[in-house]
Parts: C-alpha cells; structure tokens; sequence
C-alpha cells in the first residue's frame, strides 16, 4: 500500500518553509552577520572581548532610544525631539551636581524633564492634534535652546565617580552600562508583546478611528507612548553622560535620526504595526558595528559619513524590495 | 449679508492664519524695536529670508504630492562644496552653476525614484539620501573650508541690481515660476491631485510615478539654486553648511499652511513661512537676544501656527458640514 505522502513532509515544503522564515528576518540581520565576517577577517582584533565590549558600550545610549523610537514609529511616527532630549538632559544632570545636588537627586530631576518632554509630545500630539513630525521637531528646537543656554553652549566637565562605575564596573563580566540597556530592552519588549496595551499600541497605527470606537482611549495611549520614550530618552542621556564623562549641548544631535534609521533597518514598519525592539537591536548593531569596523580599519572620517549612510539607504531599499516580492 | 460673504471668503483663504502669525510677528517685533520697520532693516530680512524661500520653493511641491524631502539642505550644501571646488579650479562661471544645478537635479530624480518607484516612505529615503549627501560633501571636501571664492561669482549672494540685492531678485523669479508651475499647469494640478487622493489620481490614469519623479526633482533643483546662493552669500563653502537651515525649511513651508498630508497649500504660503522664521531671528537679533534661545522660540512659533491652521481648518470643515 503506498503511504500517502502529504505536501508538508516534503522537501520542498520545508525548503519554502526555511526560505519564509528567513525572509521575515530584517534586513539588518544579514547585513550584521555580513558586516561581521567581513570586519572579523580584515581587522584583526575585532572579534576580541575588549572591542566587542567597547561596541556594545558605546551602542547602548542609541539602543535605548532607539526602543522609545520603536514605539513611535508603530504609531506611524517620527519623535524628532530625542536627540535634543539627550543634549538637554545629560546637560541639566552634570550642572545639577555642579551646583551641589546631590547625585541621585540630579539625576531624577533630569530624567523627570525628560519624562516631562515627552508627556507634553503627547498631549500636543494627541489633544491639540499636531502632526507627530511637527509637534517634536518643535519640542527639538526648544529642548535644544535649553540645552544650549543653560550650558552656555559648550561641555560641562565635573569629575565623578559613577562614569567610571557605570561605563567600566561589571556585573558578570558585562559593563552595567551595557545592563541598563538590556534592562531598557527587556521592559520595553515586555509593555509591547506581553500586555494588552502594547497589543492596542500595534493597532493604534492600523487604524485609530475603530479603537476609539472600541472604546479605547486612544489620546490616553499616545500620552502614555510618549511619556515612556521621554522616559527612556532621560536614561539614555544620563548612560550618554557616562560615557563622554562631561554633559555636552550638542552630542545628541543625529541620536533622533539614526534610532529612526535602526528602528526601520530593524524592520519595524510604519504602515502595518509591525516588528519590534528584536528587530531594533539589529539596526542599533548594524550602525555601531559599521561605525566601530570603519575606524578600527582606519578609514579616513571623512569617508565614514558617506559609507554609513550608503549602507543604511542599501538596507532600506533592498526592506522595500523583499517586502514588495513577498 | 455682504460683510458675512467677506468673512466667508476670508475664512476660506488658505493664507489667512499665516498672514495673520505675519502681522502678529510683525507687530511684536515693531513694538520691541525702533529699527525694526526701517526700510534698511526690512530689505535685511528679505535677503536673509531669500535662501530658505528658495530651498523651501521645490519642497513645498513635494509636500503638496504628500511627500516630504530631509535631503534640501546638504543637498545645497554638496552642491555649493562642488561648485565652490570647481571655481577655484578656473572654470567659466556659467558652466560651474550649470553643473551644480544638474547635481541637485540628480539628487531630486534619485529621491523621486526611491519613492516613486522603488515606493519607499519618502521620510525614510530623503533622510537616507540626506545622509549619503552630506556624505558626499564632506568627501568633496576632504574636511577642510573654502574662503575667497572668484570676484565675479560672489555677487550671485551679495551684489545689487540698483537698489535691490540679486539673492532677493532670484528668489522673487523662482518664487514665480513655481507658482505659474503649481496653479497653471497640467504637473501643478497634477501635483495637488496627488497629495489630496492618491488613489483617485491613480485610478483617474495619472502616471503618478512621474508626477512623483518630477516633485522631487524639482525640490533637487531649487535645493541646488539655493546652495549656489548661499555659497556665493557665505564666501565660502563648507561641508556643515547647510546644518543651520536643517529643518527651518520644512518649518517654512509647513508654517506657510501646506499641510503635511499633502493637497493643500500653495507656494505664497512658504514665502510668508520663509519671512516669518527669518523676522524672528531678525528681532532677536536687533533687541540683543542670545542666538541660543532664538530656536525656543522658532519651536513655540512652529507648534502654534501649525495648531492654528489645523484647527481654522477643522472650523473651516464643520462649517462645510453644516452647511450640507
């Protein structure tokens, strides 16, 4: 008797099986590995523990943006105001404990102002009815003025010893910089795959009329949206803080256009609610790893902005060009 | 009942919210200061003003199709860094400018292919390409800045013809052609077709590839007519040069009361964006404000205008509905 051989055990299936699921990987994923092997072959000391290190340090302040700009870009947005976030609060933190706040209070107050920014994104987003784009490029220019007033323009030195103990202290061999970014990850993985909220987030961008219709509150979400990514921006400005030792008015400019550049490498889509924070450490990762290989190889500066952006244009395409096959 | 019609029809006017933040910003700015209003001054404000109305000319045809262009000002600055390059190597004037021109048309055509054809989000491929842009510029030039370019070039940002400056006579020109671009032609009709139904524009057998194609090359263009100004205003070029006018431009036409979602607006909008973002810094300036805090202000303007126009415009559609 002949044994009935159905499609899903053949090798065909399971060929076009591997192939989809590979295929729902963003493109950034390939281009990593890509990246890896070749920087890995060409540079010697790349693979070893020190330079990996210094990577995942010095990715962690755009990681963690980058998973507040997830958020936004599911409800079709852009927060252009988070690089300017992260001038202003790495700014306030280090000229508070100038002036003698203590250190743990400065540091609240800063990321306050941060969670502050981002709570009044979302009432002008959501109450006043402003393009997402308008209402934070706006938020931008202010956060930024502060920033550059109150500093007078250029960087605060004070010497302290948490940017040592948080850049280079350890907790099982990993930097607790690097921690505070996986921490950053992890809530914000959770909030959107694991509660109900982050479900209604997804929807939010679909199609808002319905869930109002449901009756969902959905000036409440953006409010809360909002109100987290200015929370995770004033952590990433303090991580930011850590690392360059000094609180500078301008060293956040660019932070807000390349977490949008990882979050879509990392193929979160503006149209259909999908991806995720997975998706973003591989473009946060795709951009460090591009930039740390590029010096390390010591191409010239002038070249790295160029490549850079070549890289990232490639990657979108080549997004758009999978997507619109499948 | 006539005074009524008057209101109606005032109410209707897209500029009107715009003319009145002019009035408004104007009026402050009398108040605040003596020299303000003098003729000198004000002819001060429209040769500033007279770069960004040019960079933001094309973008406000891009805006209008729904779209949006990042790439404008590294754009111009790739394009003045080239043609700055190319003057000091002695070639004719006219050939240099024809050249610049045709690179930012080159960028505008590689921007309107992304999204047209490749139907990337226009956000994602202008800011991609604004990258590789700037990228460019600063290869163009290996990190260092050009001071003194040719005598018989510079006149372009800085010379008079009679008593009023070229910048302000090339920016009136372009301002002009845009506008006979937009409202009297079929691309101009086309154009708005586009930003306010996509769909139907499609459907209606519009070839909305090319309508997208040559959006965007015509904001490549005037990005490149205004990177020639503002190197021949500067006296120099520099591959930053275009950071200070960022997103100012999109600013200038968004305050100008087209609307981001495309269809609505029109170029004598962005002019009046254009001058109001500049009288600010103007003001600022003349009263001895610190440059630092002239952008708080720029951000409190922006955030207003764009929340008034979007409410007149909700007023403006209740009223429609009423009224059917």
């Amino acid at each position: 008797m002949l044994r009935q051989l159905s499609f899903s055990d053949s090798p065909k299936y399971k060929l076009i099986k591997l192939s989809n699921v590979l295929k729902s990987f963003p493109p950034a994923v390939w281009i990593d590995l890509l990246l890896i092997l070749i920087f890995s072959i060409r540079i010697n000391n790349f693979l070893s523990v020190s330079n990996l290190m210094s990577i995942l340090t010095q990715l962690t302040p755009l990681l963690i943006i980058s998973c507040g700009q997830t958020l936004i870009v599911l409800i079709q947005g852009t927060d252009l105001s988070l690089g300017a976030s992260l001038n202003l609060i790495s700014v306030l933190w280090i000229l508070l404990m100038k002036n003698g706040t203590p250190l743990i209070l400065a540091m609240i107050l800063a990321i306050s102002t941060a969670v502050l920014a981002g709570f009044l994104n979302g009432v002008i987003v959501s109450k006043l009815k402003l393009p997402i784009f308008i209402a934070t490029l706006g938020m931008a220019n202010i956060l930024n003025s502060i920033a550059l007033t109150i500093s007078n323009g250029s960087s605060i030195y004070f010497q302290e010893e948490i940017y040592r103990k948080v850049t280079k202290g350890n907790f099982l061999g990993i930097p607790f910089i690097v921690w505070v970014g996986i921490a950053c990850v992890l809530i914000t993985f959770l909030i959107l795959e694991k509660t109900r909220f982050g479900a209604r987030v997804r929807s939010l961008g679909g199609n808002p009329e319905a869930l109002t219709l449901a009756g969902f509150k959905t000036d409440r979400a953006t409010i809360e949206i909002f109100t987290l990514t200015g929370l995770l921006a004033g952590i990433a400005g303090i991580m930011l803080a850590c690392r360059i030792e000094s609180g500078n008015p301008i060293a956040g400019n660019g932070f807000e256009f390349n977490s949008v550049a990882a979050v879509l490498l990392g193929g979160t889509s503006m149209r259909e609610g999908r991806g995720g924070v997975i998706g973003t450490i591989f473009g946060v990762l795709l951009i460090q790893v591009l930039k740390n290989g590029l010096v390390m190889a010591n191409i010239s500066s002038i070249y790295q902005s160029a490549i850079i952006g070549a890289v990232v244009l490639f990657a979108i395409i080549i997004d758009a060009i999978v997507r619109r096959s499948q | 009942m006539r005074i009524s019609k008057i209101k109606e029809s005032l109410i209707n006017t897209n500029y009107l919210f715009t003319f009145m933040a002019l009035l408004f910003v104007m009026g402050i700015s009398t108040l605040l200061s003596e020299s303000f209003l003098s003729g000198d001054n004000l002819i001060t404000i429209l040769r500033q003003a007279s770069v960004l109305m040019i960079l933001s000319s094309g973008l406000t045809a891009v805006i209008l199709t729904g779209g949006i262009d990042l790439s404008v000002n590294n754009t111009a600055a790739l394009v003045g860094c080239i043609v700055a390059q190319l003057l000091l190597s002695n070639i004719n004037i006219i050939v240099v400018i024809i050249i610049g021109l045709l690179i930012g048309l080159v960028v505008g055509l590689f921007n309107g292919f992304l999204v047209g054809v490749l139907q990337l989000p226009p956000f994602v491929a202008t800011y991609g390409s604004n990258m590789v842009v700037l990228g460019l510029a600063t290869i163009v030039m290996q990190g260092a800045v050009i001071y003194d370019l040719p005598r018989n070039f510079t006149p372009i940002g800085v010379g008079y013809l009679g008593p009023i400056p070229i910048p302000i006579i090339i920016s009136a020109l372009l301002i002009i052609v845009i506008a006979i671009i937009l409202q009297k032609t079929t691309l101009g009709r086309n154009i708005y077709m586009l930003g306010s139904n996509p769909a139907a524009a499609l459907y209606s057998g519009q070839k909305t590839v090319l309508i997208t194609l040559q959006a965007y090359a015509l904001s490549g263009l005037t990005a490149a007519l205004g990177g020639i100004v503002m190197t021949a205003r500067l006296n120099a070029a520099d591959a930053n040069m275009g950071n200070s006018y960022g997103l100012q431009i999109v600013a200038a036409v968004v305050m100008g009361g087209t609307s981001l979602l495309g269809g609505e607006g029109g170029i004598f909008g962005t002019v009046i964006g254009a001058i109001i973002l500049t009288i600010i810094s103007n003001i600022m300036n003349l009263i001895g404000i610190n440059s630092y805090l002239q952008s708080l202000a720029v951000g409190l303007v922006i955030i207003i205008t764009v929340w008034f126009d979007i409410f007149s415009r909700k007023q403006r559609e209740q009223r429609k509905a009423s009224i059917s």
